[in-house]
């Protein structure tokens, strides 16, 4: 009986509060709400930046856990605590950290600034953050899902002819499909509701770093609740969305 | 033919081999844990020995003196794995096309030779169907089709219940060493 009630309590303060911020819409609020600049901006930026980071997580994630499942080098586990580091840190501080490696005064601040690139407050910025934070979820899943793949079928394929490139393409990245997915997925939502990093080395400017979490936060300090109400419901849909594919690619068997 | 002298350490013992086979099938035979899948991997250069030369038709595979290490996909030798290693996530015919496959053979002349394969082991029926619902013998078949199906210089077995298949030239090991039997 103490189990259910734990359970249930702990589920009810999950679920309700998200319940609650859909009971604050007004009907007409939400079409109100998408036709101001501020929340088509956050929406447009939001999805361009996080499909960025996306597309940077995977193309640099990828060979980086397939090294970390297949290879073994000296300074393995070093790599391995480097990759899960952002998980841990406080977004805060990595965006600090983020402004002073790369912001104009930052330590390669007068490199970039010589090749006429100035990243901080500038929606590269906002996908640098997004980057640094949500890359390790992708990472991580990757990598278990590529030694989960039975070393012998790429032995198999190697011995039928296929050179490693082309193993990697029909044999372990099919295999492990299932987990690259959800890690793709899985680090998008965490790019997406990317807050205390964007803000600290990317700032808050509508239509170049204002993505929707930072448009929420925003509009609740100017007094403009419908806005932020509908901006957050927007932002708890595509969590949804996310949880339940998730949920439906870890329950689909490879093969 | 196949001439092989190789030298390999690893974590329990030292592994020494040396052979020579005719082309065709060669059954490698042995108690567990003599080596006989170090041997397979060694030949089909899945792994680097610590020393030692493989040749096959007089083209240096491996040598280590010389540094010569062809890699793996181009050496065509099959193996015939102890677990079949088929690759579950394609079907029966795509699982035998694959070594086709490699080698670029236009499709309709590789969906030729798949079926031929398959109907030679009496299981063309099965074209379409997945491995992973397949059972030990029929998977041994398709695991033999899609290595013989690329014609390979050498066939090796790891697969004890092939030996009655291919009555061809033995190797026995004993415990790291490999001899050829009579």
């Amino acid at each position: 009986m103490a189990v259910v009630l734990a359970a249930a309590i702990l589920v009810a303060f999950i679920l309700l509060p998200l319940a609650g911020l859909f009971f604050h819409l007004q009907p007409g609020d939400i079409i109100a709400a998408l036709q101001t600049a501020v929340a088509q901006e956050a929406l447009r930026l939001s999805i361009i930046t996080t499909f960025g980071s996306l597309a940077i997580t995977v193309l640099l994630g990828t060979p980086l856990a397939y090294v970390l499942a297949r290879g073994n080098f000296p300074g393995r586990p070093f790599v391995d605590a480097i990759v899960d580091l952002p998980i841990v840190v406080p977004p805060a501080v990595a965006g600090l950290a983020l402004l002073l490696a790369f912001g104009r005064n930052g330590t390669f601040g007068p490199l970039l600034l010589k090749l006429g690139i100035t990243v901080s407050f500038s929606t590269v910025a906002v996908i640098m953050a997004q980057t640094f934070v949500a890359s390790p979820f992708y990472v991580r899943s990757a990598r278990a899902g590529f030694i989960a793949v039975d070393r012998t079928l790429e032995a198999a394929s190697a011995s039928l002819g296929m050179g490693p490139l082309r193993t990697f393409a029909f044999i372990t990245v099919p295999l492990a499909a299932p987990a690259l997915i959800g890690g793709a997925v899985l680090s998008w939502a965490r790019a997406l509701g990317e807050f205390g990093a964007t803000i600290m080395f990317a700032g808050n400017l509508q239509g170049v770093s204002q993505t929707l979490p930072l448009a929420v936060y925003l509009n609740l300090e100017s007094g403009n609740l419908p806005i932020a109400v509908v901006l957050s419901v927007i932002l708890i849909l595509f969590s949804l969305i996310v949880v339940i594919a998730v949920h439906t690619t870890a329950e689909r068997k490879p093969g | 033919m196949l001439q092989f002298d190789l030298h390999m350490e690893l974590r329990e013992f030292s592994f020494n081999a040396t052979g020579e086979a005719a082309n065709g099938v060669t059954v490698v035979e042995g108690p567990s844990g003599a080596g006989k899948t170090t041997l397979l991997r060694l030949l089909a250069g899945l792994i680097r020995p610590k020393a030692g030369a493989v040749a096959l038709d007089g083209r240096t595979l491996t040598d280590t003196t010389r540094n010569v290490f062809v890699p793996p996909a181009q050496r065509n030798i099959a193996i015939l794995f102890q677990e079949y290693a088929l690759f579950p996530h394609f079907d029966v015919a795509a699982n035998v096309a694959y070594g086709l496959r490699a080698r670029n053979v236009p499709r309709a002349e590789r969906e030729e030779r798949v079926m031929r394969e398959l109907q030679r082991l009496d299981i063309g029926t099965l074209a379409r169907a997945r491995v992973t619902e397949l059972s030990g013998g029929q998977r041994q078949r398709v695991a033999l089709a899609r290595a013989l199906v690329v014609k390979p210089t050498l066939f090796v077995s790891h697969d004890p219940g092939a030996r009655q298949l291919f009555p061809g030239p033995a190797f026995h090991i004993e415990r790291g060493t490999l001899t050829q039997l009579p």
